[in-house]
């Protein structure tokens, strides 16, 4: 008999190091086998390695809105396209990084609706409370992108991921001198809450602006194409906001300019 | 020059396993392993290096992994022995559950990456095909959970039963 056989534990980095090959499906049933293996298996780390692998081939996700009143379903057909089904325009897709997916609901009153972190591999769907937000708008306005937006981005200096909320904190939605704040939330490490950043400074964000679209995260950082529209109500430039999600910080980006007659 | 052709070649190390057998390799042979390298680089070459995690048998086994993968001694390795060796490979782990084990074991303690790339890849593959149940077994572990943690933690995740 071989020393396998003798050993109680097998060492933590040759387990991390096997699963890390293994799909996901096999992985949540390995859950099972006993409480380490439990522990090792939800392991943020070991889910940042588990990526890097790609061992598993990219599946497409299908956003299906229906007319019933369906919350939140996953659907996964043979030839492994994955369904994500929901009430019709119940969610509205706000950000995604890594295969994770953040929804909001857009017709809720904001301090009542939370957001919703969706992990389609594991099939899991986590609430987790807005920020507080002052100016929240009631009845809740149609656009609701213009007022807030959120991104979810990867740190990859601390492997945790961070959602981010930029917000115009006027005293009325779309007020001239309205100020676009930024709220963190850090994922996985423990219990976490929103933390207020700086930011971008107001001397580069200025004007009316309105955020188009959702954010696209890249190289480290979430970007948010920004609409300004200068005093004079006519002349209109777009701009980048970007966050660096691990050094917290905003920057800006100037499109290059176009000729037009 | 034939002097140092001919004292490279003779120049081997003893490898003394946990129940006492010692095998002869070539020093360079050896040296795929980082844990070897280091002894025979702090001086052990003189005396027998003890490989204590590891029993007679399975060191045997390390052993031809070494020789196959032992640096060529002329100099590039061509996309045939290449080949060769990606069979030789597949053909090394394919054996029983604890032998498995024992050589991915082997390869940690004595740092073989390569070794230790080809062992968990493999045991992945086992892992893959095997119930919870079967996985206990193969592992030789303890089940820890109350009968009722096991169930609450299927019922979280039905659908990676299905």
């Amino acid at each position: 008999m071989g020393m396998a056989a003798k050993q109680k534990q097998f060492p933590l980095d040759v387990l991390f190091d096997i699963f890390s090959r293994l799909p996901i499906k096999t992985l949540l049933r390995f859950r099972c086998v006993s409480p380490l293996w439990c522990t090792i298996i939800d392991d943020p780390d070991l889910a940042s390695t588990h990526r890097l692998r790609r061992v598993e081939e990219p599946k497409i996700l299908l956003l299906e809105a229906t007319h019933k009143p369906l919350d939140l379903v996953f659907r996964e057909d043979r030839s492994g396209l994955l369904r994500f089904v929901s009430g019709k325009a119940a969610y509205s897709l706000e950000g995604c990084c890594n295969g994770l997916l953040c929804f909001t609901r857009p017709f809720w009153y904001y301090n009542h609706s939370p957001l919703f972190l969706v992990n389609p591999q594991r099939q899991q769907v986590v609430e987790l409370q807005r920020p507080p937000c002052k100016g929240a708008p009631w009845p809740p306005v149609h656009d609701t992108v213009c007022s807030c937006s959120y991104g979810l981005g990867f740190d990859c200096s601390t492997n945790t991921y961070k959602i981010v909320g930029v917000f115009f904190n006027g005293k009325n939605a779309g007020d001239d001198d309205d100020d676009l704040c930024a709220q963190v939330y850090t994922l996985g490490r423990g219990r976490s809450s929103w933390r207020a950043v700086k930011g971008p400074s107001k001397t580069t964000i200025r004007n009316r602006k309105c955020i188009h679209g959702r954010p696209v995260y890249a190289c480290g950082a979430l970007h948010w194409l920004v609409m300004h529209i200068h005093n004079n109500g006519v002349h209109l430039q777009y701009k980048i906001v970007y966050f660096d999600v691990g050094k917290e910080e905003f920057g800006l980006i100037y499109p290059p300019r176009f000729q037009s007659n | 020059m034939s002097s140092t052709l001919c004292c490279s070649f003779a120049k081997n190390v003893t490898l003394r396993s946990s129940d006492g057998q010692t095998f002869e390799v070539e020093e360079a042979a050896a040296q795929v392993s980082q844990t070897i390298k280091r002894m025979i680089e702090d001086g052990c070459t003189g005396s027998v290096i003890p490989v204590p995690n590891l029993t007679g048998p399975v060191l045997a086994l390390v052993i031809e992994y070494f020789k196959k993968h032992s640096p060529p001694s002329d100099g590039c390795p061509t996309a045939l022995l290449e080949m060769e060796i990606k069979d030789w490979d597949a053909k090394f782990v394919a054996v029983d559950n604890d032998t498995l084990l024992d050589l991915t074991l082997a390869a940690h303690y004595l740092e073989i990456q390569g070794l230790l790339d080809l062992t968990c890849h493999r045991v992945a593959d086992i892992l893959n095909d095997n119930s919870v149940e079967k996985i206990r077994e193969i592992f030789h572990i303890k089940n820890d959970f109350t009968p009722e943690e096991e169930a609450e933690e299927r019922s979280k995740i039905q659908w990676a039963f299905e």
